[in-house]
């Protein structure tokens, strides 16, 4: 039987390709909402802590999970734990956390699709005829959800979010606000990190 | 650009309340789309480094941004510099061109003096606030001159490398069962396992 958690337009409209991944992810940050008994986020009360890392095809499950939850990259209630796994965990502070990750035989069913043979040959997901997507994404609705998660009650699982700051400097370098906590001093004067030198500037990994 | 616009309406959906600073972030993506003159990203076409950090205010900049670019924190090209300060640098990965746009001192101010950050102050959630306090301001963005809202720098070459292949290969974890991508896999006495079952005990 089709899911009912499929994505709305906007979605895909956010996310900017139709992959089936973004589906999933959507799917499993729909079923934990349920799961918890809570709503889609609106502020800052939800977390979701995906396990996923970088440069994998599987990381666009957490732009689903982000579009489902409200738990958003900008309000920063995402967070990577880079152990490489297709699986997130959901916490509410007041109503606990559940994980849930994607069951091996159904990564292996999918793998078998002709999405991945475009894919592993390095095209984008954009450039893939959309025939082809749509394939790998109606079979992904169609499976059903103890098909694709495992799903885990997790009773002692602990995050204490740090108290957010509004006090903010202006650079006297750049002339550039800074938020207090990242202030540095130099020469007697207030100045940002860059501005500084002090720590080496952050470098574009890929 | 007004509440009316497409744009503005997915940024709404996905972020889930009313405030200045993710209409920011909208406006400082196109802003920067403009001056590359480039559109916004399908798959990884674009990387955004934004300038923020965690637990401040302001954030919500980054959602704009996701929104505005495509570029996004599932597909990987948005990226966090920890300045916590309210710039992005757009690249254009093919030709390498990049941008930086950062939020004025005045654009700033005109939020950070507004009643509706008072509320936010005391801890009262976005969403709580009378959206009186907050369309004003959100309007005030959406229509706002680009150059009162943004000092747009120079266009540069950024050192980008060159862009991993995307890993495929994946692993089953000999202690929990699950699937891990190869690259990572740890080994534990002699077993192949993934991270976290490789640090416990």
């Amino acid at each position: 039987m089709t899911t009912q958690h499929i994505p709305p337009e906007w979605a895909f409209e956010f996310h900017a390709h139709e992959c089936p991944f973004m589906p999933i992810g959507y799917r499993m940050g729909k079923l934990a909402l349920a799961h918890l008994g809570v709503e889609r986020e609106k502020d800052h009360g939800f977390f979701v802590f995906p396990e996923l890392g970088e440069g994998h095809p599987q990381t666009c499950m957490m732009d689903g999970m982000q579009i489902a939850t409200g738990a958003t990259y900008g309000k920063l209630m995402m967070a990577k734990t880079f152990y490489g796994k297709l699986a997130a965990t959901f916490y509410h502070p007041k109503k606990g956390a559940v994980r849930y990750s994607l069951l091996p035989d159904f990564i292996d069913a999918m793998g078998k699709f002709e999405f991945f043979v475009y894919r592993k040959k390095g095209i984008e997901p954009s450039q893939i005829p959309l025939d082809v997507r749509r394939e790998v994404i109606q079979w992904v609705y169609d499976q059903p959800d103890e098909a694709i998660f495992k799903v885990e009650a997790k009773p002692d699982f602990k995050f204490t979010p740090i108290k957010g700051s509004f006090n903010k400097t202006k650079c006297s370098g750049c002339g550039e606000y800074v938020f207090d906590r990242y202030v540095r001093m130099k020469d007697g004067k207030p100045v940002c990190i860059p501005c500084s030198g002090y720590e080496k500037t952050a470098l574009i990994e890929r | 650009m007004d509440r009316n616009d497409e744009l503005y309406k997915v940024g709404l959906a996905l972020h889930g309340h009313k405030c200045p600073a993710m209409p920011l972030g909208l406006r400082a993506g196109l802003a920067a789309l403009d001056a590359l003159g480039v559109q916004h990203a399908p798959d990884g076409q674009l990387t955004a480094l934004v300038e923020i950090d965690r637990n401040h205010c302001s954030t919500c900049f980054a959602d704009g941004v996701q929104v505005a670019t495509g570029c996004t924190f599932g597909k990987g090209n948005i990226r966090s510099l920890g300045y916590g300060k309210f710039g992005l640098t757009l690249i254009d990965n093919k030709t390498g061109r990049s941008v930086r746009v950062v939020a004025t001192p005045e654009a700033m101010r005109r939020n950070q003096e507004s009643e509706f950050i008072q509320f936010r102050k005391k801890d009262i959630p976005a969403s709580q606030v009378d959206v009186k306090l907050v369309e004003p301001l959100i309007d005030k963005v959406l229509s706002e001159k680009t150059d009162v809202l943004f000092k747009v720098e120079p266009i540069q070459q950024a050192q980008v490398p060159p862009m991993a292949p995307h890993a495929f290969d994946t692993i089953i974890c000999a202690e929990c069962g699950e699937v891990t991508v190869e690259r990572y896999a740890r080994v534990k006495r002699g077993k192949i396992v993934c991270i976290p079952c490789a640090e416990k005990a």
